[in-house]
């Protein structure tokens, strides 16, 4: 570290937003956090982070800061407030996500504040093969709105870094949890698909058993970011994939299997799949919860994450059936895995019983 | 139109019977609700129990599907009682009654 910098951080209460603050403030560096519904800064380890806070809000003019702030008083801005559990009306992601990047990229304009924008992996949409971090818009089909409101935001983004802005672009795949310990938060995204499969409420779903998903700890991801906001001058007009384990859905079975009490799903043809011969129960889980995962059942893509791998020192994970035992091993701990509350049928059956 | 669903009841009823499943789904069991009673803090609601509760006061209440995402925020019993009135067809109970 060069010089202490003064960075804004907004979604500061996100997950990995008050990782990526805490290891600022760290460093020693000041940074003050935009939040907007919650204003208590709880790091992945469940212990609070105390760094300056401003309500705000990225939709509003001026982040709804008025005359409190001003962009040139930062030295960074790092973007990292978005919307991004699925299952949400399309305009809630076009709100939050897209207009909200342009008015974090007006307002860092104004005093042409360096800014670092956290976009994802899944930009890339629904196509087979690698992604390279050089590409953007390559004419793809995305999986849900989540995705497409963060390809147009990072096309504002990069469009504001064409026009003089200096921008760099930090794409993390599926955040989960820490490399060594397993440890997240907020079990929520794969955790809920964990759930679903191993309660054993999606037991046929439409996929391949070759298709892959990629697993990145909320450490890296935070650690990349940091380096990308610290070193700013190597890592402007960037882009860097913060990517980790990368799993077949073949090696995700394997390793449910070794639970003795979890459920293990079936993949069919997605196009022999059809929702409606589902038996009841589980046909309402995949219309309502299932079904906003389907794409990342059949994607048969990898991440190439050349650039990331030159500019950081620190390792990625690699072994992707030990990560995810990490990962199931901690669910397990907390209760969320292996201990299942009452179903909707056994819950129905005991009201029936009542009256 | 929606008063198909509604079987005659009462929104008052309904309120009732919500509150039965709303305990009966509750993670967190014992807890006296009130129309305050926040379904996450207070009683242990996931998002995906959320969802459940949905499920079963559809078919235990007979109800069309109820959408969360289009719902608007469901935070309070309160909140899930309005919400399955509505779908039910009927007026909304007034919220000062609820929990009495």
């Amino acid at each position: 570290v060069t010089g202490r910098l003064n960075v804004l951080v907004t979604g500061a209460a996100g997950l990995v937003g008050v990782e990526v603050a805490a290891r600022l403030a760290a460093a020693g560096h000041d940074v003050t956090g935009l939040v907007h519904d919650n204003a208590r800064l709880v790091r992945n380890n469940g212990r609070p982070l105390r760094v300056s806070l401003l309500a705000g809000d990225v939709t509003m003019p001026g982040l709804g800061l008025g005359e409190r702030v001003r962009a040139g008083q930062f030295d960074r801005i790092v973007h990292c407030a978005a919307v991004t559990d699925f299952g949400r009306p399309p305009e809630v992601y076009r709100s939050v996500n897209t207009e909200g990047t342009a008015r974090v990229v007006e307002f860092a304009r104004t005093a042409n504040v360096p800014l670092v924008y956290v976009s994802t992996a899944y930009v890339c949409g629904e196509r087979d093969g690698v992604a390279t971090e050089d590409e953007l818009d390559v004419g793809q089909r995305f999986g849900n709105d989540y995705e497409r409101s963060k390809l147009l935001a990072e096309q504002i983004a990069r469009k504001a870094g064409a026009d003089g802005l200096p921008v760099a672009v930090v794409r993390p795949s599926i955040v989960a949890g820490a490399a060594r310990t397993g440890v997240i938060r907020d079990l929520k995204n794969v955790y809920l698909v964990l759930k679903l499969v191993t309660e054993g409420l999606a037991r046929t779903l439409p996929g391949h058993y070759d298709a892959c998903l990629d697993l990145v700890p909320v450490d890296y991801v935070a650690d990349l970011i940091t380096d990308v906001t610290t070193r700013f001058a190597e890592a402007a007009d960037r882009t860097f994939h913060a990517v980790g384990a990368h799993l077949r859905l073949r090696d995700i079975s394997d390793v449910l299997a070794e639970f003795p009490s979890f459920q293990v799903p079936r993949y069919v043809s997605p196009s022999s799949f059809d929702a409606s011969q589902l038996p009841p129960a589980e046909r309402s889980y995949y219309e309502r919860v299932t079904s906003l995962y389907d794409s990342y059942f059949q994607r048969r893509i990898r991440f190439d994450d050349t650039v990331a791998a030159g500019f950081t020192a620190r390792r990625r994970v690699c072994a992707g059936p030990a990560y995810l035992r990490r990962l199931i091993d901690y669910a397990v701990r907390t209760g969320y895995l292996g201990n299942p509350l009452p179903s909707v049928p056994d819950v129905l059956a005991g009201l029936s019983r009542r009256s | 139109v929606l008063t198909v669903h509604d079987g005659g009841r009462t929104p008052r009823q309904i309120q009732e019977s919500v509150e039965v499943v709303i305990s009966a789904m509750a993670p967190r069991s014992g807890v006296a609700l009130a129309a305050d009673t926040d379904l996450r803090t207070g009683l242990g609601y996931s998002s995906l129990r959320l969802i459940e509760l949905m499920i079963t006061l559809e078919q235990h209440l007979d109800l069309p599907p109820i959408d969360l995402a289009e719902a608007g925020p469901v935070r309070t019993v309160a909140d899930v009682v309005e919400l399955a009135v509505e779908t039910a067809g009927l007026p909304a109970p007034a919220r000062q009654d609820q929990g009495a």
